[in-house]
């Protein structure tokens, strides 16, 4: 077997063994870490699937920042662990047996309507012509072209919220702030 | 088509990969329904935004097309945002009432 169908297998069990400890560790660091390794497996498997500035996107902005940040709140809180002694709802032996079939119901119906043919999803890709080779797809360069000629006014767009984002916050620090100055 | 990569992305692959993206939303899905407390509820939502993110790249290679890559990083800065704003509601929330369980907040139950 190819060393790259082999990883790409193995990044994808990661990804839900990570998930798996999101959902069942108790300690909320466990759930970073296992959120992080779901995360840095996924960047391998958008490596293999050729976005290449994406894999390295994931790493930088998700593994690196958004944990980074999970992780410090983490810490800041220092929460008490009376939050974690329950760490289900009373409804968890219910809710997640039914939750978990539809997902099987689902991987179900998405192999009847493939009709059971691994070929199936190589039909479908024939039908848009590729536009570069293989190789080309995916490099930094085309998608950095993308970006900022076809889809520039998404990029501004997307700036914006984030300049939104950034005003949001100061102003619910500066409200914290202002309330105990009053007291 | 002669790549072995290529023939299994194409492939057995797209199978395996829908299903790896079916089972993370799902497992991101309960969790966030399950666990009890609002720092496990947005690392399931970050999750969720991950699961989405694959089948967009994958998508994007199946049809050789760059607007799936490019839609993923405008989700990269969504959850970005999503984070920031959603850590500063949190640590309001636990100056005033001392917990992030969702159980205790209990003033607009009625």
């Amino acid at each position: 077997m190819d060393f790259n169908i082999l990883m790409y297998i193995v990044f994808g069990v990661v990804a839900i063994a990570g998930g798996l400890v999101l959902l069942f560790a108790k300690h909320p660091i466990r759930g970073a870490m296992g959120l992080l390794a779901s995360m840095v497996a996924l960047a391998g498997m958008y490596a293999i699937l050729q976005a290449h500035s994406i894999a390295i996107f994931q790493l930088i902005i998700y593994a690196g920042a958004i944990m980074v940040l999970i992780i410090y709140f983490i810490m800041l809180l220092d929460i008490k662990s009376e939050d974690y002694l329950k760490p289900f709802s009373k409804l968890f032996w219910i809710g997640a047996p039914i939750l978990a079939l539809l997902a099987i119901f689902f991987i179900y119906k998405l192999y009847t309507a493939i009709g059971g043919k691994p070929n199936a999803f190589s039909d479908l890709s024939s039908v848009a012509a590729p536009e570069q080779s293989v190789q080309d797809f995916g490099g930094i360069k085309i998608f950095s072209k993308n970006l900022l000629t076809k889809y520039l006014f998404a990029f501004e767009y997307v700036s914006t919220l984030l300049f939104a984002a950034i005003v949001a916050v100061i102003s619910i620090v500066q409200l914290d702030w202002k309330g105990r100055k009053n007291e | 088509m002669s790549n072995p990569l290529t023939d299994f992305i194409l492939g057995a692959g797209g199978f395996f990969t829908l299903s790896i993206i079916i089972l993370l939303f799902a497992i991101g899905s309960i969790t966030f329904i399950f666990r009890r407390t609002l720092l496990h509820m947005l690392m399931a939502v970050e999750l969720m935004l991950n699961a989405v993110n694959l089948s967009l790249i994958y998508f994007s290679r199946l049809h050789q097309n760059h607007d799936g890559q490019i839609l993923s990083l405008m989700i990269f800065v969504v959850a970005a945002c999503e984070v920031a704003l959603g850590i500063a509601i949190i640590v309001q929330l636990f100056k005033r009432t001392g917990t992030i369980s969702v159980d205790a907040y209990t003033t607009e139950r009625g």
